[in-house]
C-alpha cells in the first residue's frame, strides 16, 4: 500500500529524515513510535507532500507520489490527521465533512451521516460549528474529515494527545473501526499502551532514521530499546504488555 | 441641526457603503484567502470606469458597457496575480503588498497614458436621470438604484459563499489554507479564480459609479482607502463584519465629512482607531490559522 525508501527531509539546512524507509500492507495499523523531536510527525507530512523530500521514494499504491503537491494525495486515496487537528473553525461539524469529501474528488466519497457513524457522539452536534467543540470532540471531527474522503490509508498524528481515558478509549474504537471497515492506517502515537494494543507492524523513530522494525511480539521482545527510544521503564514495559 | 442635510448626507452615506461593500468584499476575500493585501485593488476600480468608456465607444449602451467593462478587466486581473502575486505567496504579506502597490502605480500611469490625467464625465442612464422625493426632499433616483445593483450583486456574493460548494472550499481555505490543500483544494486555483473575481467586482463598482462620481485616472486611491479600513474594521477575512465595516465607514465619512468636509478623513480613522483599541481584531474579527 505505501512503501518509504530512504527518505530524507530538511527544514532549511537542519537535516530531519535521514533516510526513513518503512511500509504499510493493505488492511493494516502500522504504528511509528519514538521520542518527541525524532521525526514522527515530518515523516507524515513528507508522505503528505508538506515537507519535500530531499532523497528518497514514498510509493502510494504503485505510484510515486513524492513531490506531489498535497491537494493531489487526497484523490490518490491518502488522507491526513494532523497533530492539531486542525478542524475549521467556523465551519460546522457537517460542512467540515462535507468539504472534504467533494474536495478530494474521489468516487464512493462518504455522505456526512456516514461518516459521523464512526463517531456517534459528533452526530448531535453536526450543525454546530467546529471551533465549538471540546478538544476531545474536535479530535473525533479530524479523524471523521478524513475518512470523508473513504481513504485507502489515513494517516493519524497523536490522535490521542491531550485526551481524557475515556475519549481516548473512543478513539481507540474508531481506529479499530476504520481498519475492520478497510482502510489502512499509519499511527504516530506517544500512547505506547494504545499503539501496542492496536498495532500490526512497528517502526521505531530516532534521530530522524528508523531504529526497529517489527511486530508487536518482537517489539515486546526488545525492553532495551523499549527503553532506550521509548523511555518507557522496564517495569512499566510488563504492565503494558500483560 | 438641519434634518434635511442630515437626511441627504446618510442617504450619500448609504449608497457609497453600498458600492464600498462590493470593493471591501473582494478585499477581504482575497486576504482571507491567500492573506494577500491588495493594493491594486483601487486601480482595478479605477480600470472598471475605464473599461466602461471603451465598451460604449463601441456603441454599446450604458448597461451592456456595465455587464462587459467589468469582465475586461477579470483576465487582466488574473493575469497580474499568475504573473506577480502566485510567484510571492511562500513570501511574507509584505512582498505581496509591496508588488500590488507598484502595480497600482502602473495601472494608473497606464490611464494617465492613454486617457490624460483629467476627469471623464458618464452620463447618467436615461430611464433614471431624474430626482425622487424622500421625505420631502429631491434625490438622484440612479444613486438608489446604483445602491440597489450594489446590494443586489454583494448578496449574491454572500450567497455563493454561504452555499455553494466552491464558498464552502474558499471558507475553509479562510480557516486553515494548509489543512484545506491537504483535504484536497486546490488553493493556488482558488485563489486566482477568487483574485479575478475580486477584481470583477471592484470593476463593477467602478462602472456602476462612472456617473455619481465620475472617472479619472486617481478615482481608486479613496476607495481603496475607506476599503481597508472597512476590511480592518470587521475583522479581517470575515465577510459579514465587512459589510458592517464598509457601512460603518461610508456612513461616518459621509456624515462626518457633511458638516466638517476637510476633517472627513481625520474623523473616520480617528473613529476605526478607537473601534480597534477596544477591538483590536476587528469588530467582528475572529481567530485564524496562519
Amino acid at each position: 500500500m505505501l512503501t518509504l525508501t530512504d527518505v530524507q527531509a530538511h527544514y532549511g539546512s537542519a537535516h530531519v529524515l535521514h533516510g526513513v524507509s518503512l511500509e504499510v500492507q493493505a488492511g493494516q495499523i502500522a504504528c511509528l513510535i519514538g521520542r518527541n523531536g525524532v521525526g514522527k510527525s515530518t515523516t507524515l507530512k513528507t508522505i503528505m507532500g508538506v515537507v519535500s523530500p530531499s532523497a528518497g521514494s514514498i510509493i502510494f499504491r504503485g505510484q510515486r507520489i513524492d513531490g506531489l503537491a498535497p491537494h493531489l494525495m487526497a484523490a490518490r486515496g491518502l488522507a491526513w490527521v494532523p497533530e492539531d487537528r486542525r478542524v475549521f473553525a467556523s465551519l460546522t461539524v457537517e460542512e467540515n465533512i462535507r468539504v472534504a469529501a467533494k474536495a478530494a474528488r474521489r468516487s464512493g466519497a462518504r455522505r456526512a451521516a456516514d461518516v459521523l457513524s464512526f463517531f456517534p457522539a459528533l452526530v448531535p452536534k453536526a450543525k454546530e460549528r467546529a471551533g465549538s467543540l471540546s478538544g476531545g470532540q474536535q479530535q473525533m471531527l479530524a479523524i471523521a474529515r478524513a475518512l470523508a474522503s473513504q481513504p485507502d490509508l489515513i494517516m493519524l498524528d497523536e490522535p490521542t494527545e491531550g485526551l481524557s481515558p475515556i475519549i481516548v478509549e473512543t478513539i481507540r474504537a474508531g481506529i479499530l473501526d476504520i481498519r475492520q471497515r478497510g482502510a489502512s492506517i499509519l499511527l504516530v502515537e506517544q500512547n505506547f499502551k494504545l499503539a501496542l494494543s492496536v498495532g500490526d507492524m512497528f517502526y521505531v523513530l530516532s534521530r530522524g532514521a528508523v531504529v526497529f522494525r517489527g511486530t508487536r511480539s518482537e517489539l515486546l521482545a526488545a525492553p532495551e530499546l523499549i527503553h532506550e527510544h521509548l523511555g518507557v521503564a522496564k517495569a512499566r514495559q510488563s504492565r503494558v504488555s500483560a | 441641526m438641519d434634518i434635511n442635510f442630515l437626511l441627504a448626507n446618510t442617504l450619500n452615506g448609504v449608497v457609497y457603503g453600498a458600492f464600498l461593500l462590493l470593493t471591501s468584499l473582494g478585499l477581504s476575500l482575497v486576504f482571507g484567502l491567500g492573506r494577500v493585501v491588495n493594493f491594486a485593488h483601487g486601480a482595478l476600480y479605477a480600470l472598471g470606469g475605464y473599461a466602461l468608456i471603451v465598451v460604449m465607444q463601441q456603441s454599446a449602451g450604458y448597461w451592456l458597457a456595465l455587464v462587459l467593462g467589468p469582465l475586461l478587466v477579470v483576465p487582466l486581473a488574473i493575469a497580474i496575480e499568475r504573473a506577480a502575486i502566485h510567484p510571492l505567496r511562500s513570501r511574507p504579506e509584505i512582498y505581496t503588498l509591496l508588488v500590488t502597490f507598484g502595480i497600482t502605480f502602473m495601472i494608473i500611469g497606464a490611464l494617465e497614458y492613454i486617457w490624460g490625467t483629467g476627469t471623464t464625465l458618464v452620463e447618467v442612464p436615461s430611464p433614471f436621470a431624474g430626482t425622487v422625493t424622500i421625505l420631502g426632499n429631491p434625490y438622484p433616483v440612479y444613486r438608489l438604484v446604483a445602491a440597489g445593483l450594489s446590494l443586489l450583486v454583494s448578496a449574491t456574493v454572500f450567497a455563493f459563499i454561504q452555499f455553494s460548494a466552491i464558498g464552502l472550499q474558499i471558507r475553509a481555505v479562510t480557516d486553515d489554507a494548509g489543512m484545506a490543500e491537504a483535504i484536497g483544494v486546490n488553493t493556488k486555483w482558488l485563489l486566482t479564480a477568487v483574485f479575478g473575481a475580486a477584481a470583477g467586482l471592484a470593476a463593477f463598482a467602478g462602472a456602476l459609479g462612472a456617473p455619481i462620481f465620475a472617472i479619472h485616472p486617481d478615482m481608486g486611491s479613496g476607495i481603496l482607502i475607506d476599503s481597508f479600513l472597512a476590511v480592518i474594521l470587521g475583522g479581517l477575512g470575515n465577510l459579514p463584519g465587512t459589510a458592517v465595516g464598509a457601512l460603518f465607514v461610508a456612513l461616518t465619512k459621509s456624515i462626518g465629512g457633511g458638516y466638517v468636509a476637510e476633517w472627513s478623513l481625520a474623523i473616520l480613522f480617528v473613529v476605526v482607531a478607537i473601534a480597534l483599541i477596544f477591538r483590536p481584531t476587528g469588530l467582528f474579527g475572529r481567530g485564524r490559522v496562519a
